[in-house]
């Protein structure tokens, strides 16, 4: 919650969180808002440029350019969040139950991750809707797999260094059960890390479903997505070069959105962090105190 | 503990020149922290002369660590001193540089701290890096610096099969003998130790006291020591120094403030110490709770856990006064004589 | 006769895995009953830590019992039944890092009795507030974070709890040696009061002698994994009868400045002959400068005196020496 408010105080943050507010806006009513019909051809006005009644222009069938991408806005964000919750999901628990469920499972577990790293995404994403069928949903699933290491790999580490702490023991020693410690102590604590790693994937995510679309897998024409819209307008681009301008620069706004969102909530964890040197500078040090070294018998150059 | 052949105390001309013995004076010293916005160190003064240990002793926060830090000009980042005067053999070293510093600490003043380890290299044999310090510091070509840092190891109670181990080998006393050989390498005239004995085992704190007591003496070394313990102080120190939140609030040789406090606040803080005494007994307690770093209190900063406060100790700022040989801050201290 | 609270019978540790393997304590004998404070005084390497493990059941010792109220116990399985039912409590030295820092002191103190559960929201808080009281803390408190609260303070929340589990036996690693002399005596006075009025047993262990000053009935001296000395703490402290107790005594540093020995006369110096002990020899052998060929053989625990026991072949001869050194 801190470290949600202490986001908050940064201009970059709101100004993220707003951009993805309208993003959302457009994702749940992006087709009932859209001044046309987003299939709708205009073959009086092909690849148009930007006019009073069409904003964005036509594309090579004379469809409205504004419309297809507040329509397709909510095919590609979903697509990405679909990635993003099923990498979740996979990597995430997988990450949390290798540190508790006792070394075969650790080890077993970062072999399939190593795995799935050496796995190039998009040509996995072709060969999985090659095999159970060309929808976007499917691709998806498939990137999510793939995205699943990414989260593996940063919740075990923070579950790792919060599994040693001594308030772990403390609650062993209560009589706790992983599930309490899991929940009480651990899970609270890896949380801004995994939401920093859900924003970059969120980033990433999309930008697949752009290239998957862009490459025509997933989507059935004329249904209209942000990679679909971009790769027709690409195709005509010495006749309209103003064109894939405008679905690039949603991709790149909403990309840089939520990358922007995961660097100020990483800023926001590490400032506690921080401010653990500025304090210790103005009280004594005397809280610390290392028996680490050696026996005492060591002390005496004698023995 | 072997005592080694030592080196002669050589003084430099430069302190020669010098006609007091003394070696630090702080004078009205204010160290303000979270960038000038509290003042932590509100008017400290102490001097240390020439072979003569003197103990910095307080609670967590009461300024004693800033005051011995702004003496050795290493303060953190975001503490700064706001006025009085640091002087350094006759030299005033307030406002000097980083640069300027370099020549005399390591030089002339030698540190030592609670945690020896985050001060070595883990990679490095210990002998390397005192010789390293050696080498670069009195410009000894490499064979003589090797030669000079086992003479080190020996005058610390080290043998000389130390130079070729790592400090993963070496336990906690040990390491901090280390410390003080790389310290006292380039013949300082101050050794400033700060809670130096604190995480050690007793048994091997009382060899590093006697350590630095025989340095003080062989060397004319002045040792500045900081410390919450004053059982401590007491074994080590000829004058103690007492801080209480931010000020210093009486000074005087140690055996007076043992045998007659004058101050209330050294007068509790000789009932808390460690006495000796195993056996069962009520222990005594401070009552209350030191004001918060940088805290504004119109009077006397320890009249809200005074049994002797007055209506006048809480009106306006007490200042220092001579009182039977020693300086005190309380109204009250003729009275408090036992 | 009613069976002490928890008894250790001859227990030895040895911790690590074949060539690796170290003991860590040797023949360990330990008797706590209900309303005593026992301190266990170790140095670095004295296997104190060890000591506190193996009685709350996280190690299992390798020879010898540990029982507690008469049962034998065995790491694992019923220790952790008997854990949980709170009889034995652990506080740690340093709650900085004992206390989880994103929990408020109600969620920390409350964390034991949620974990046993069978209590209602309410039932909780009633008792989070006495065990509060019971350490004497406002439970305005309740609300704040371990860093928005003082050492002295954050300490008591340790131990608050502990008392919240309504145990019988309190076992306490180095509980004053992070706080100054102030703070240490208030939580000392503190364990004291608890002893008294809820007769609960205690254990102290600390490499420091004051962290015992005052309150401890028994104390018991470890070095390198033995008992050397165990007795009557003033007696022991007083008229130490092992050359290890003496050279702590004598070591730790006080305003009291009689001392009848040094610590100078108790240490060997390196021109001072020593006997080579091998594996068996008397643990202390090495740094004892009382030491004689009979030393190559590890002496057995004796009584000196009624509930006072050492392990040293010289305790009677030593002290003579020292004085003439």
């Amino acid at each position: 919650m801190k470290i949600i408010r202490r986001a908050l105080r940064l201009r970059s943050t709101r100004v993220a969180l707003g951009l993805l507010t309208v993003i959302a806006f457009l994702a749940a009513f992006g087709s009932a808002t859209a001044p046309y019909d987003p299939v709708h051809q205009d073959v009086a006005h092909l690849l148009a440029g930007p006019s009073g009644g069409h904003w964005l222009g036509t594309d090579y069938l004379g469809r409205d350019v504004l419309s297809r991408l507040m329509a397709g806005t909510r095919l590609s964000v979903l697509s990405a969040l679909e990635a993003v919750v099923v990498g979740l999901a996979i990597g995430a628990t997988t990450g949390l139950a290798s540190v508790f469920l006792g070394r075969t499972f650790d080890y077993l577990s970062n072999r399939v991750n190593d795995t799935l790293m050496t796995l190039p995404t998009i040509v996995f994403a072709v060969a999985v809707t090659a095999v159970l069928g060309n929808r976007l949903v499917q691709a998806m699933f498939a990137v999510g797999v793939l995205l699943a290491p990414m989260f593996f790999r940063v919740t075990r580490a923070a579950t790792l260094q919060y599994a040693q702490a001594q308030y772990v023991e403390v609650a062993d020693l209560l009589g706790a059960s992983r599930a309490h410690v899991i929940r009480v102590h651990v899970l609270r604590k890896v949380m801004p890390t995994v939401a920093v790693t859900a924003a970059s994937a969120a980033a990433a995510a999309l930008l697949t479903v752009s290239s998957l679309t862009f490459l025509g897998i997933g989507v059935v024409p004329p249904a209209p997505t942000w990679g679909g819209v971009l790769s027709s307008d690409l195709a005509y681009l010495s006749l309209a070069p103003w064109a894939p301008i405008a679905p690039a620069a949603m991709i790149m706004i909403t990309v840089g959105a939520l990358n922007t969102l995961a660097d100020s909530i990483r800023d926001s964890s590490r400032a506690d962090l921080d401010a653990v040197p500025a304090l210790s500078t103005i009280t004594d040090v005397n809280s610390e105190y290392g028996h680490a070294y050696g026996t005492p018998h060591a002390d005496h150059p004698a023995a | 503990m072997p005592t080694a052949p030592l080196m002669p105390t050589t003084l430099r001309p430069d302190v020669q020149a010098v006609t007091t013995t003394e070696v630090l004076a702080i004078e009205d010293l204010q160290v303000s922290v979270h960038n000038s916005r509290l003042g932590a160190v509100l008017g400290a003064s102490l001097t240390v002369a020439r072979g003569e240990s003197v103990g910095l002793v307080g609670e967590s926060g009461s300024g004693k660590t800033l005051t011995c830090r702004a003496a050795l000009g290493v303060l953190g980042p975001g503490c700064a001193i706001e006025s009085g005067t640091v002087r350094f053999a006759g030299q005033d070293v307030t406002r000097l540089d980083a640069k300027a510093w370099e020549a005399i600490r390591g030089q002339r003043v030698g540190a030592v701290f609670q945690d020896p380890t985050s001060y070595l290299n883990p990679s490095i044999t210990v002998g390397r890096q005192l010789a390293e310090v050696v080498r670069i510091k009195l410009g000894l070509p490499r064979r003589q610096a090797k030669a000079k840092a086992i003479e080190l190891f020996e005058a610390v109670g080290l043998q000389a099969k130390v130079y070729g181990q790592l400090p993963v080998e070496l336990s906690g006393g040990m390491l901090q003998r280390v410390m003080i050989a790389i310290a006292v390498s380039c013949d300082p005239e101050l050794l400033v130790a700060d809670e130096a004995t604190t995480a050690l085992d007793v048994t091997i704190q009382a060899e590093i006291i006697e350590l630095i007591l025989r340095l003080r003496d062989e060397r004319g070394l002045a040792v500045l020591f900081v410390s919450h313990d004053l059982a401590v102080i007491a074994e080590l120190c000829d004058r103690v120094v007492v801080f209480y939140a931010g000020e210093v609030v009486e000074t005087g040789p140690t055996a007076q403030i043992l045998a007659s406090p004058r101050h209330p606040y050294t007068q509790a803080l000789l009932k808390v110490a460690s006495l000796g005494d195993y056996g069962r007994r009520q222990l005594d307690v401070i009552p209350g709770q030191p004001p918060s770093v940088g805290a504004q209190i119109s009077g006397c900063r320890f009249a809200d856990r005074c049994a002797f406060a007055l209506d006048a100790c809480r009106e306006a700022p007490v200042a220092v006064r001579e009182v039977d040989g020693r300086e005190v801050r309380c109204l009250r201290a003729e009275e408090l004589a036992s | 006769m009613t069976e002490p609270l928890l008894e250790l019978d001859n227990v030895d540790v040895v911790l690590g895995h074949r060539r690796r393997a170290a003991r860590i304590l040797s023949a360990v004998d330990l008797q706590v009953s209900a309303g005593q404070i026992i301190g266990v005084i170790g140095e670095t390497g004295s296997g104190k830590t060890t000591l506190a493990r193996t009685i709350v059941g996280l190690i299992e010792p390798a020879a010898g019992e540990v029982r507690h109220s008469g049962l034998k116990s065995v790491a694992g399985k019923g220790r952790r039944d008997a854990r949980r039912t709170g009889r034995v409590q652990f506080v740690f030295q340093d709650p900085l890092r004992s206390l989880d820092p994103d929990l408020t002191v109600f969620e920390l103190v409350a964390e034991g009795l949620r974990i046993r559960g069978g209590l209602s929201e309410s039932e909780i808080l009633d008792r989070v507030a006495a065990a509060l009281g019971k350490v004497g803390l406002d439970s305005g408190l309740l609300g704040q974070l371990p860093a928005q609260i003082s050492g002295g303070q954050r300490q008591r929340v340790s131990i608050a709890r502990a008392l919240v589990m309504d145990p019988e036996l309190l076992i306490c690693d180095e509980p004053v040696s992070a706080l100054d002399a102030s703070n240490r005596n208030q939580v000392l006075r503190l364990l004291d009061d608890l002893r008294s009025s809820l007769g609960i047993a205690i254990i102290v262990i600390s490499h420091d002698l004051s962290s015992l000053a005052g309150i401890a009935d028994r104390v018991l001296v470890l070095y390198r994994g033995r008992v050397v000395e165990e007795g009557p703490i003033g007696e022991v402290f007083g008229a130490p009868r092992h050359p290890y107790t003496a050279l702590l005594v004598a070591s730790a540093p006080s305003l009291g400045l009689h001392r009848p020995l040094t610590a100078r006369q108790l240490r060997r110096r390196t021109d001072e002959p020593s006997v080579v002990t091998a594996a068996g020899g008397c643990v202390f052998a090495d740094r004892c400068p009382f030491v004689t060929e009979v030393c190559t053989e590890q002496p057995r625990a004796v009584e000196a005196e009624p509930g006072w026991h050492v392990a040293c072949h010289h305790a009677d001869a030593w002290r003579d020496q020292a004085v003439n050194r």
